[in-house]
């Protein structure tokens, strides 16, 4: 009769069960969890203390790298098939034409192009001894750069040619390596075009320890780069339509903040048509300022007065801007290319970079944008772009003789130069996706829809502004835009 | 100076400030006009002053139009009156309505307040049109003038802003109060989309207020979105009530033309056209989180819990039986520290609005949150104010220092001056000093409370009043005392309908709102705020008592059994008492009835239990009584298909004898041993005491708990059953009571279990089925 003993306490159990069941269930009924952004972010490698790995002393850079090697067979071979190493695209189709394309062998805006100009523009390149246009045929698995990415804070730099500074300790640079900071990526991306902030308008070293003002990731959560930037074998995700035309590996908000994440309907009922950049990088580049125009014509005054953000003999005019409200424009993640070679209209500003959609693409979004403009030299015969040597013997920076400089720098570049030359303007887009503030700061309703509002809705597509005429989603659009 | 030119300064001077404001631009559509005299001639040739109802009555319909508006001047004159100030309507409004003012991209207004002013009621309109008059750029060559130069437009919310108080559209630049606007001082009500932090006033704590000012303002809602013409066709609705029921839309509608022949300037939103906010909004699907939605909302307004705080300053009281130097009043201010005059020094705390009863837009009376100004002033016999010159002078001399009469009397200190602490009427000398000094037959000191509602400053559901215990609970925010003014001139304490005035020994004047105010057209009952006193002391009393005497009478029994060593019980027997079913029941309703007291009493008393969330404990508290009374119904059924509803029913014949004997038992024998009167079987379990006592816990207290636990609940859904028998507040203390009540049954039923044969016997025939029973003859009898 065991059972039976126990019955009544099993009855009891049944009748508290009967109790508590549907309190716990509308208990429960009533919650549900928001998708938690942090779920997606990847987590930290742990950390190895090289310093007992790599004694030193080293010679070179080559050194370091072959004792790097000792236990990363890969990481060399890896890295030299990735744009930091090669500065060249995949192929690419442009314009119907299979290309590969990149920093090696096109131009922009600002210094223009790296070719016959490697002694500068190197010391951005993750190798050693890039002298010549020779380098590839010759560069071995050596000559990759570990350093510059994985040294820790402040023990490395790099100088002509891409080889270390000379006041570098290789041995103590060596012992420092880690997962690449802030610090590692900025060293290169936030100067840029030659100096703090000058070319995209969302990078600077006001990201390398920044308060959350700046950035909410990096500063209020201390994200590094490579967070969101995940990388396999050495392959960043991520870039920029300055030369990636294709929209392949993009890092998207919506990778971590998932589902409904404004409590507004009628915000989230913006996504489709509006990045997530657009409202929350209300201004672009907070905190120290950016170039926005460059003007190449006004150099080699050797009488006007120096100011790095004003005029410099060598480069010409400049205007710096911080805080400033971006361009906007549709954006599907690709770009149209100015080719060197490329057939240019002098008369008109010639984009270098024109982000690509409109309002009738449905993989548009409007997206904020700096646009750099500079007045540039070109082949006023051929109605080409043309690339300066800059840097070296011969170079504009050391003879102030365009001719010359053009003369030489056509020769590397492979382009044809009738030997009279002008100045044409030309534009190029930096998509803003860094310095991104909370909610809290974001754009309101009246930072667009309103009688002086950020968009200029007929130049953008619209009939007006959609507060009234509606979105591209429920009437026709306008043909204002192009 | 005249009461009238000091508004029309301070009118001029909030003007001036609002010209800083971006200008929207004039109507591509309307055409060039000749400026009209009043006699219908062009001015240009006439050089008459310009009549708006000749020169727009050309085309449109003025008289119709003055007829029908809100801002003409009877209208403006009955509506306008400087803050406190029951004096007289301040600037008389110019002959004819302003059509300029309204209409003008850049309306010279303080040209037109000074024309008032100088008494040029004929010129002031024209004044309106600033130096475009006089410029030949305004005019073509046919004489008329060009539309876009006097930018010709619907009104702009700078329009409404000139006169009406701080609306700021511009997200560019921060916010600031150059001079307070009429609606601005009065309510401190703002109108703007910008965010409060990003905003330039100086308010307390301002980092974390990351909200708007307000949500319409931030969702680019202009002023005329709401308050439109009543008869432009863009927004006229046909109600559903007044369309066949084959019909969803009438196509047929005034044109354009017509509108703007006869365009109603009586507004959406004033006095003739009450608007809601569920004139656009569809409240109830988005509150589905809030317990009982519906019962708020026919309470409360929505802007009681969407204006929760005004964010800025606002007029408190104004003391016009006496007068500063300046000759003005002496005035207080709520939600600022400091002058509220000077904004760049002040720091501004914000203050949360008094929640008066108001007639909302369908006619039911809610709470609304209002701003008050306590008013004092001199009237004469008849009541009428005293004019404000004959204030002053009884105040100042010509010169304009202080009378030394005056002086002697006020200058406590001594210093030759009065400051505000001492314009004070605070004794009969003084009193009788002034009213003497006005010369008016039947001076006395007379005061009212001007109320003045808000609508605008509305947050969102993030920011909005969301928490239970805002309300719900002893300290209640529908209670919170607002103090008026700190003063109460000469002691008149001021009528007001919603009652509850407290004046302080300092003099500080304080209103004290009631849930239940003795004479009032809002009365509530909140639950974990009110409680009726007599449910609750009846009840209490009840359940001590109950205590009281289940202890002397257990005290006296264990000293009985002491007494009386041998005490062999009887012989017993071991029967089947209870079914499985019935334990079950009867253990589920024990559960479900102490949770139900417990989380009744977190909702009746939630500051004495403070741990539980308010709403949680409802809601449980509801799924709770649907159990019970689930298990109520099918333990009916049970006993009625097995007949088992016989035990609870007493057989008539000889019933108060049996009582008799179960009482006397209860009172003697249990005390002495003796053998209980009425044998326990299966098919008898109870005696007659029992049988009465659960007569009426089954058909009084059960049905009454049930009956007012469903009202309360079903006040959300059947609001009219609930308020025909008197609304919750008769309801929720009978619901109280009855709680005490089963707590009452609680004691006394735990108490007579242990009159079993052993004290413990019946709790464990209840848990177990099995009973001993005292045989008192042969098993098989």
């Amino acid at each position: 009769m065991n059972l039976s003993r126990f019955s009544w306490a099993l009855g009891l159990i049944a009748a508290a069960a009967i109790v508590v069941t549907p309190i716990v269930l509308v208990t429960l009924g009533s919650q549900q969890p928001d998708p938690d952004p942090w779920s997606n972010v990847p987590e930290r490698p742990p950390q190895t203390d090289h310093s007992d790995l790599l004694p030193g002393p080293y010679e070179s850079g080559e050194d370091v790298t072959a004792a790097c090697l000792a236990c990363h067979p890969d990481a060399a071979g890896q890295v030299m098939g990735t744009e930091h190493f090669t500065w060249l695209s995949e192929p690419v189709e442009i314009d119907g034409e299979v290309v590969r394309i990149g920093k090696a062998n096109q131009i922009n805006n600002y210094c223009i192009g790296v070719q016959g100009n490697w002694q500068r523009c190197a010391t951005c390149h993750a190798g050693y001894g890039w002298e010549d246009e020779t380098f590839f045929e010759t560069a071995t698995e050596t000559n990759v750069d570990c350093l510059v990415c994985h040294a820790g804070g402040g023990t490395y730099a790099k100088g002509a040619f891409g080889y270390p500074a000379a006041e570098v300790d290789l041995a103590a640079a060596a012992q420092s390596v880690g997962t690449p900071s802030r610090e590692n990526c900025g060293s290169c991306h936030f100067y840029g075009g030659g100096g703090n902030g000058v070319k995209h308008g969302d990078l600077d070293q006001s990201l390398t320890f920044p308060t959350a003002d700046i950035d909410v990731h990096m500063g209020q959560h201390d994200f590094q780069c490579v967070d969101c930037h995940t990388t396999t074998d050495h392959q960043i995700s991520g870039h920029s339509i300055s030369v990636s035309v294709e929209n392949t590996d993009a890092i998207a908000c919506t990778d971590c903040h998932t589902g409904d994440v404004h409590v507004d309907d009628r915000i989230d009922a913006h996504t489709a048509a509006v990045a997530c950049q657009t409202c929350h990088i209300p201004q672009g580049a907070v905190r120290d300022a950016t170039k926005t125009h460059w003007d190449w014509s006004q150099a080699g005054d050797p009488d006007r007065e120096e100011h790095p953000h004003e005029y410099l003999r060598i480069k010409g005019e400049f205007v710096y801007e911080s805080n400033f409200t971006p361009e906007y424009a549709w954006f599907n993640g690709t770009a149209d290319r100015y080719l060197l070679g490329d057939l240019m209209d002098p008369n008109v500003s010639t984009p270098i970079n024109m982000p690509l959609g409109d309002i009738n693409d449905p993989t548009a979004q409007i997206w904020p944008f700096k646009v750099h403009r500079a007045i540039q030299p070109y082949d006023d015969v051929n109605n080409i772009l043309l690339q300066p040597k800059t840097v070296g013997e011969g170079g504009y920076w050391e003879n102030f003789n365009w001719d010359l400089a053009l003369t030489l720098g056509s020769e590397i570049a492979g382009l044809e130069y009738s030997g009279s030359y002008g100045f044409a303007p030309t534009e190029m887009y930096w998509h803003l996706t860094h310095m991104v503030v909370p909610g809290e700061q974001a754009l309101q309703c009246a930072d667009c829809h309103s009688e002086n509002g950020r968009l200029d809705w007929q130049a953008l597509g619209y009939f007006g502004d959609p507060i009234y005429w509606g979105g591209r989603d429920t009437v026709q659009t306008g043909e204002g835009g192009q | 100076m005249t009461s009238r030119s000091i508004l029309i300064g301070v009118l001029a001077a909030i003007l001036a400030a609002a010209g800083i404001l971006t200008a929207q631009s004039a109507s591509p559509l309307h055409p060039d006009f000749p400026l009209l005299d009043a006699s219908g001639r062009n001015v240009q040739a006439s050089g008459a002053p310009v009549s708006t109802l000749q020169t727009c009555g050309t085309c449109h319909d003025t008289d119709f139009i003055t007829q029908h508006s809100d801002h003409s001047g009877a209208a403006l004159a009955s509506l306008v009156r400087l803050p406190g100030y029951p004096v007289e309507a301040p600037a008389a409004p110019a002959d004819e309505m302003n059509c300029f003012l309204c209409h003008m991209t850049d309306p010279d207004a303080g040209a037109y307040l000074a024309a008032l002013a100088a008494g040029d009621t004929a010129a002031a309109n024209e004044a309106t049109l600033g130096e475009l008059l006089a410029d030949p750029e305004t005019f073509n060559a046919d004489g008329t003038a060009r539309s876009e130069v006097l930018g010709i437009q619907d009104p702009s919310d700078e329009n409404c802003a000139a006169c009406h108080g701080t609306i700021h559209e511009d997200m560019r630049t921060p916010l600031t109060i150059e001079a307070y606007g009429w609606t601005t001082e009065t309510t401190g009500q703002i109108f703007s989309g910008q965010r409060i932090a990003a905003s330039g006033l100086n308010v307390s704590g301002k980092n974390t207020i990351d909200r708007s000012w307000d949500v319409h303002a931030e969702r680019v809602v202009s002023c005329v979105d709401c308050h439109y013409a009543t008869n432009n066709p863009v927004y006229t609705q046909t109600s559903g009530a007044a369309r066949p029921a084959h019909l969803t839309f009438d196509p047929r509608r005034m044109d354009f033309g017509d509108y703007l022949f006869q365009p109603l300037h009586q507004l959406n939103g004033g006095a003739a056209n009450p608007m809601a906010c569920t004139d656009c909004h569809e409240a109830l699907p988005t509150h589905q989180w809030l317990p009982y939605a519906q019962q708020h909302m026919d309470q409360l307004a929505c802007e009681t819990c969407h204006i929760p705080t005004m964010p800025a300053p606002a007029r408190a009281s104004t003391d016009w039986t006496v007068v500063r130097a300046d000759g003005g009043p002496v005035e207080t201010w709520r939600g600022i520290d400091g002058d509220p005059q000077a904004l760049t020094t002040s720091l501004i705390m914000g203050s949360e609005p008094v929640l008066l009863p108001v007639t909302d837009a369908s006619g039911e009376t809610v709470l609304a949150p209002h701003n008050v100004i306590t008013t004092w002033y001199w009237a004469d016999g008849d009541g009428s104010p005293v004019p404000p010159d004959v204030l002053r002078a009884a105040y100042l001399t010509a010169e304009g220092t202080y009378h030394p009469d005056v002086l002697a009397a006020f200058d406590a200190d001594g210093s030759g001056t009065l400051g505000d602490a001492e314009l004070l009427i605070s004794t009969d000398a003084q009193e009788a000093l002034i009213a003497e000094r006005l010369g008016v037959p039947g001076a006395h000191i007379a005061s009212e409370v001007l109320t003045y509602p808000i609508h605008h400053g509305v947050v969102q559901g993030d920011w909005a009043t969301a928490s239970c215990e805002t309300c719900h609970t002893a300290e209640s925010r529908l209670v919170a005392p607002i103090t008026l003014a700190n003063r109460t001139p000469g002691g008149v304490v001021p009528a007001f309908e919603p009652g509850g005035m407290l004046v302080e020994a300092d003099g500080t004047l304080i209103y004290q709102p009631e849930t239940q105010p003795a004479s009032g057209s809002v009365q509530l009952y909140v639950l974990g705020h009110d409680a009726a006193r007599w449910a609750d002391l009846l009840g209490i009393a009840t359940l001590l008592g109950t205590i009281g005497g289940v202890t002397i009478h257990g005290g006296l029994r264990v000293l009985a059994a002491r007494r009386r060593p041998d005490h062999h019980g009887a012989q017993v027997e071991e029967v089947y008492m209870y079914t499985a079913y019935e334990r079950l029941w009867h253990w589920l309703q024990t559960l479900t009835i102490f949770l139900l007291i417990a989380t009744g009493l977190v909702i009746h008393k939630p500051d004495l239990f403070g741990m539980f969330g308010f709403a949680w404990m409802v809601r449980i508290h509801n799924v709770l009584a649907a159990l019970l009374l689930a298990n109520a119904a099918l333990a009916a059924f049970y006993h009625l298909a097995s007949g088992e509803i016989k035990q609870f029913l007493p057989q008539p014949r000889g019933f108060f004898d049996r009582m008799i004997r179960q009482t006397l038992y209860y009172v003697r024998g249990i005390f002495r041993d003796e053998p209980h009167p009425f044998e326990k079987t299966p098919e008898r379990k109870m005696n007659p005491i029992q049988q009465v006592t659960y007569f009426g816990l089954l058909n009084v207290l059960l049905p009454l708990q049930v009956i007012t636990g469903i009202l309360m609940w079903g006040i959300q859904r059947w609001p009219q059953i609930g308020a025909r028998i008197g609304g919750l507040t008769f309801i929720a203390p009978l619901h109280t009571l009855g709680m005490w009540l089963f707590a009452t049954f609680i004691i006394v039923h735990v108490y007579m279990t242990t009159t079993g044969h052993t004290p413990l016997a019946n709790i464990k025939a209840m848990l177990v089925g099995w009973d001993e029973v005292e045989v008192h003859h042969a098993p098989g009898d």
